[in-house]
């Protein structure tokens, strides 16, 4: 299971958290992030990317895969069910995803759009285990998410009150 | 519109570099108000700079009312918002209320993607299922599956795929409903889409990490998809999934192996390449046929994997380097021979040492154990303490543990020569930053002089050195000594022990000559000799060398064996004399040392006697107060006559170096203990005959009236009761392992009087009773029943040369007649009743306990000062065949340790058919029945209160029980509501709602709720069912029912106890 999925940039500022296995409070998120970032900005590039770091709110035995593109690291935190090899291609899907979706993505798309980074991700991995991998499937339902998002929100102006929208709609879905 | 959107928001923190905070908790503050709005456009904007700041740390737990507003929301992109503020910010479902308001929400959405058929709707619905892993809870799970059941046959692979991952956190949640759903799982394994077949695997394979038994019947169709299978992915996933089947069942490991085979033959992915070969390793610990045999293809298959492995090593990729070493870890567990015939690998391997990588370089060091044999121990030894140097960090320890690890597995049976090794420990303990591998090292250090007899000289003399070094060194020899010289501190206690303990053999240790420079023995530059120095750099309060202050325990041991060293200093003097000053081979002790010595013991002494630490304390007062009663002069001083101090001395040794050296001590196992404790207490001994082989001449101080002893040395009262095995009773039992053996430095302190009963003196010792009256030629003892004793270790020849011909009195060429006597006694335990003086043991505890026994004037129960007690368990040490150091790394191949949550799950058996209890959870309209009132008021009301008993009763167990509960609750409803009777189906579809009536009522009155509801256009019940039962059923009292009702909130009671001890 994935326990949880990090991108940190450089610095160690977080550019996305996503924690399957949850992590409660505030706090304890930003130490484990912490500690992430503190283990995985000490290695070169030049060495492997595993690493049999210690997170304790994962408990035992987690390995830390990630990949480092440019300014950010991609870390996933798997147990032993998690092939190595394959989160390393599951990483690279993610990117090209969000390359696709952003068109040559980088840093700051990350950051202005953080949102949609979580709902590209969320096509890709849902609740810790690997949703799809078929970088054309996952853009299918990426795009056409996006086109609803866009319709929805041209339909009715925003001077539209909700309400109006509602009774208009009688159930409130379907339309 | 003026509200900031999240861009404004990012852009502020970005350029608000310097009061970020300030700004954020504006953004924040705005927020708050934002969401005050009625528009839910302004709601949604908040809660995505929400999200965002919760990122950074902020949190947004009270905001989640607001995001379950902007859920309900028509449209997609509020909607999107809403979810996802939900997931990331309640990071506690099952502690938010607000996760219940869900609830309708969620289940209209589920629905809703199956009456459309638009191709939008499962989008809705993916959204929801998606928010719904994320934040589920156990009642969201129960009243969710059947919805998440439903869209298993979704027409939309997306939807399936998503509705099958959400059933893993739902099971997590409401474990109960695995069981209700697990063969809707199964079908998915046979979808027509591989994505789903996929996640259908991920979701067993999570499955079957928490209990793999469960998914064993499934292994068939998992082994069909094995071969039939082209999807990459999938395929890594069943093996990994196969392969945590085997251990559950062996017989799979060998049907495993030809697939895979073909898959290692074949593929071109390398991740499944990799992933197949491991399974095989994992198999290849389980091929072994019942009788013992294996298939005959297994050498082809090792072969196989080694070179597969030996390619990924290769590899210039590091992280194929690392998964080959991996590999390798795991394919030496079951056949850890086969890197003994591959050079080329361990080239491979050796190299991956040096590599900048520090992942590779544990790895790597993990295989090490594997590829060393007694021909190659030394040579690979010496290359990791050439990398020891140059490591830093948790590695430089983990290469510490694992030098100490080869050397000393299995009794060190790899080792040959132990004065090298000796020489890897003193090396090891002048490095720095290992501090936490000290405490192992000077385990070693000490268990390798005790044990090995022909390098106990060299120890003795390695261990001075260590000790002397930490002096400030002879004036005008500062060339000479390594001022800064680091030294574990917990190395010292051990040296000092060793010094301490053989001191009788420092002679023979300063003859070794090692091709070195003769060993300065000088403290400082007043020191006389080598006694003297040792003493010295045992009782200097000031360290100049840095390890200041000294650990008081480390006093403690030094302040004994300070006295140790000077008892072997008077017996030297004694030997130099009776030899008519004749100086003997190696070192004397002449009167002038033996002056220095007793000057600065008494001068140091005192200002230990003031320590804070109660055991420094006691010890240097004991030891001070044992100079004085032995007729030394108070305010003694380097100017004192030699002659009359030295001759006190002399005439005092025998009873010093009975008290303070009797013999070199011997561990005890345990399991040696425990069996003498096992064969009862020993018949009682008289007195006379303990009394008739005690040396009285030696105890002549003690011939002074004491309340036990009377003038004559006569015992007053008896001591005919004693037990000695009794005692042993309260003594601290050491764990497994060498601990028994003595372990660390504190066991050797005899004042300890808790620990020093563990440690019982073999039978191998000379006797003091001997010694005293025969002086320096006294009997040795024998030594060929040293040689049966597996406890002692043989070195190496180049130490063999060194016996006996320094030192006289080596134990090793003593006479050998004496141990044919013993031999017999081998194994066996016994108590001796003394015999022979030759034989007697000096029992440091009793000597320890007579010393309190004329101090304290206590009742001290007499005879256990007496007879000596011989136990002789050489037989039984290797029965305990203990490891030092357990292989680290193997285990983790072991289960990891579950987490809380899991454990519910991990308790859900697949294996037995559903029952009939056992439904589907349905909510469904509580039709009253129409009846009418059979019964009066009072009835009704007394029945209400047994309701409410029964309700506490199931609802008390629910939480640790809910496995179990399913039929006793349908049961319980079944006895009072003769419509649920009727069908068992609306028993079960009734059970949630009795039972969990006070939760559900809440969200089902709460008037936001309803607000909601109506807003969603959703039906509400039209009555509702917590209040149906109670008010309107028809009352059956009959005492059967009753009965029944006790009888269910008892058996309910039972099951949580049983459940409480399970935990």
């Amino acid at each position: 299971m994935i326990k949880g999925i990090i991108i940190v940039n450089n610095s160690g500022k977080p550019r996305l958290v996503k924690l399957y296995q949850n992590v409660f409070g505030e706090q304890r998120q930003q130490s484990v992030i912490r500690r992430v970032y503190q283990q995985v900005s000490t290695r070169p590039d030049s060495f492997c990317n595993y690493l049999e770091g210690s997170v304790p709110e994962w408990g035992e035995n987690i390995k830390l895969i990630y990949r480092h593109y440019a300014t950010l690291y991609f870390v996933f935190a798997v147990d032993a069910q998690e092939s190595d090899l394959g989160i390393l291609d599951l990483i690279q899907v993610f990117v090209e995803a969000l390359d696709k979706r952003f068109s040559n993505v980088c840093e700051l798309d990350l950051i202005f759009h953080s949102d949609k980074v979580h709902y590209i991700l969320d096509e890709i991995v849902m609740g810790g285990m690997v949703l799809e991998t078929n970088i054309n499937s996952i853009l299918q339902a990426i795009n056409d998410q996006e086109r609803m998002h866009n319709d929805s929100m041209r339909k009715a102006g925003p001077s539209d009150s909700v309400d109006t929208i509602s009774t208009k709609l009688g159930a409130g879905r379907n339309w | 519109m003026f509200e900031k959107t999240l861009n404004d928001l990012v852009t502020g923190i970005r350029s608000h570099n310097r009061d970020t905070t300030l700004f954020i908790s504006n953004a924040i503050s705005e927020c708050k108000t934002e969401l005050k709005s009625s528009d839910l456009f302004i709601k949604a904007n908040a809660l995505e700079k929400l999200t965002f700041l919760q990122m950074m740390g902020y949190t947004m737990s009270w905001a989640a009312f607001s995001s379950v507003e902007v859920m309900s929301s028509p449209r997609f992109a509020l909607k999107r918002v809403g979810y996802l503020a939900a997931c990331q910010g309640l990071d506690q479902p099952d502690k938010s209320p607000v996760v219940l308001l869900t609830t309708n929400m969620l289940k209209k959405e589920l629905r809703g993607a199956t009456v459309g058929g638009s191709g939008e709707n499962m989008y809705h619905a993916g959204l929801a299922i998606n928010a719904l892993s994320n934040i589920v809870t156990e009642d969201l799970g129960r009243e969710l599956l059947p919805e998440l059941l439903h869209l298993l046959q979704h027409p939309s692979p997306y939807v399936r795929k998503k509705a099958l991952l959400c059933l893993y956190k739902v099971f997590l949640k409401y474990p109960q409903g695995l069981r209700l759903s697990f063969d809707k799982i199964k079908l998915c394994l046979d979808d027509s889409n591989t994505s789903v077949v996929s996640c259908a695997v991920n979701v067993i394979t999570e499955l079957s990490d928490k209990n793999p038994k469960n998914y064993l019947p499934l292994a068939p169709a998992f082994f069909k998809l094995l071969t039939s299978s082209a999807n990459n992915w999938m395929l890594i996933k069943v093996v990994k999934l196969l392969g945590s089947l085997v251990p559950e069942e062996p017989r799979l490991a060998r049907k495993l192996l030809e697939p895979l085979w073909n898959i290692v033959k074949t593929t071109h992915a390398k991740s499944l390449l990799y992933e197949a070969v491991y399974a095989i390793t994992l198999c290849l610990q389980y091929v072994k046929k019942q009788d013992g045999t294996q298939p005959s293809n297994i050498p082809q298959v090792v072969d196989l994997c080694v070179d597969t492995l030996k390619g990924f090593v290769q590899d210039n990729d590091q992280n194929l380097k690392y998964l080959g070493l991996v590999g390798f870890g795991s394919l030496l567990t079951s056949q850890p021979k086969v890197l003994h015939s591959q050079s080329e690998c361990k080239v491979l391997i050796l190299k991956c040492l040096s590599d900048e990588d520090v992942t590779i370089r544990t790895r790597a060091l993990g295989l090490l154990n594997f590829m060393t044999t007694k021909r190659n121990l030394v040579e690979l030894i010496t290359q990791l303490l050439g990398h020891v140097e140059a490591a830093t960090g948790e590695y430089r320890c983990d290469l510490v543990e694992e030098i100490i690890r080869m050397c000393s597995s299995n009794k060190y049976e790899l080792l040959a020569d132990f004065t090298w090794y000796f020489d890897v420990l003193v090396t090891l303990a002048g490095v720095r930053g290992i501090e936490n591998q000290g405490e192992v090292i000077a385990k070693q250090w000490m268990d390798v002089a005790w044990r090995v007899l022909p390098v106990r000289g060299y120890a003795v003399k390695r261990s001075l050195e260590v000790l002397l070094c930490r002096g400030p060194g002879a004036a005008g020899d500062e060339s000479n000594r390594d001022g800064d010289r680091h030294i574990l501190p917990e190395i010292l206690p051990a040296a000092a022990w060793i010094v301490g303990e053989y001191s009788l053999l420092l002679p023979e240790a300063l003859g070794i000559s090692d091709g070195d420079d003769e060993l300065d023995t000088r403290y400082d530059s007043t020191t006389k000799g080598a006694y003297h120095g040792a003493i010295q750099s045992m009782t200097s309060p000031a360290d100049t060398a840095g390890v200041s202050p000294i650990p008081s325990n480390t006093q403690g041991v030094f302040v004994q064996n300070a006295m140790k060293v000077f008892a072997a200093a008077c017996q030297r003097n004694i030997q130099a004399n009776g030899n008519n000053n004749i100086s003997l081979d190696g070192f004397g002790c002449s009167d002038d040392e033996l002056l220095a010595c007793v000057s600065t013991l008494m001068a140091n002494l005192e200002i230990y006697m003031e320590s804070p630490d109660a055991e420094v304390k006691e010890r240097a007062f004991t030891s001070y107060q044992l100079l004085l009663s032995l007729g030394l002069p108070k305010g003694v001083s380097a100017f004192s006559a030699a002659d009359s101090i030295a001759s006190t001395f002399r005439n005092a040794s025998p009873t010093l170096t009975y008290l303070l050296i009797p013999e070199p001590m011997r561990p005890i196992s345990a399991k040696a203990q425990r069996r003498k404790l096992a064969e009862g207490p020993p018949s009682p001994i008289s007195v006379e005959e303990w009394d008739r082989d005690v040396n009285w001449d030696a105890l002549w101080f003690l011939e002074e009236e004491t309340p036990i002893f009377d003038r004559n040395g006569n015992v007053k009262g008896s001591g005919e009761s004693v037990s000695f095995t009794k005692q042993q009773t309260s003594v601290p039992s050491y764990g497994g392992g060498n601990d028994d053996v003595i372990s660390g430095t504190g066991t050797e302190q005899p004042s300890s009087l808790g620990e020093a009963d563990n440690i019982l003196f073999g039978g191998t010792t000379k006797s003091f009773y001997s010694d005293a009256t025969s002086g320096p030629s006294r009997a040795p003892p024998s030594s060929t029943r040293r040689e049966g004793d597996p406890f002692y270790l043989n070195s190496a020849p180049p130490s063999g040369e060194l016996l006996g011909t320094t030192f006289s009195n080596s134990p090793e060429k003593t006479s050998k007649d004496a141990a044919d006597a013993a031999a017999p006694r081998f194994g066996s335990i016994r108590l001796d009743s003394g015999g022979e003086s030759d034989e007697g043991i000096g029992d440091r505890k009793a000597a320890k306990k007579k010393k309190k026994a004329k101090k304290n004037t206590g009742d001290i129960n007499l005879a256990s000062l007496g007879p000596s007690l011989k136990i002789d368990i050489t037989g039984s040490d290797e029965e305990d065949d203990t490891k030092l150091y357990q292989p680290k790394r193997g285990s983790q191949t072991n289960k990891p340790g579950r987490a809380k949550e899991f454990e519910i799950l991990a308790q859900v058996d697949l294996t037995t058919p559903l029952g009939e209890h056992e439904v589907m959870p349905k909510n469904e309209h509580y039709v009253v029945p129409d009846r009418p009132r059979a019964q009066p008021e009072p009835k009704i009301k007394k029945q209400k209160k047994k309701k409410d008993k029964k309700k506490k009763a199931s609802k008390q167990e629910q939480p640790s029980a809910r496995a179990a509960t399913g039929d006793l609750l349908g049961f319980d409803t079944m006895a009072f509501d003769p419509i649920a009777q009727s069908s068992s189906t609306q028993a079960a579809a009734a059970n949630p709602m009795t039972t969990a009536a006070p939760v559900y009522s809440t969200p089902a009155h709460n008037t936001i709720s309803n607000a909601f509801d109506d807003l969603l256009g959703l039906e509400m019940p039209t009555s509702l069912p917590t209040s149906a039962p109670t008010s309107e059923q028809p009352v059956i009292s009959s005492n059967n029912q009753d009965k029944e009702v006790k009888k269910a909130a008892k058996k309910a009671k039972k099951l949580k106890k049983e459940k409480k001890s399970k935990q």
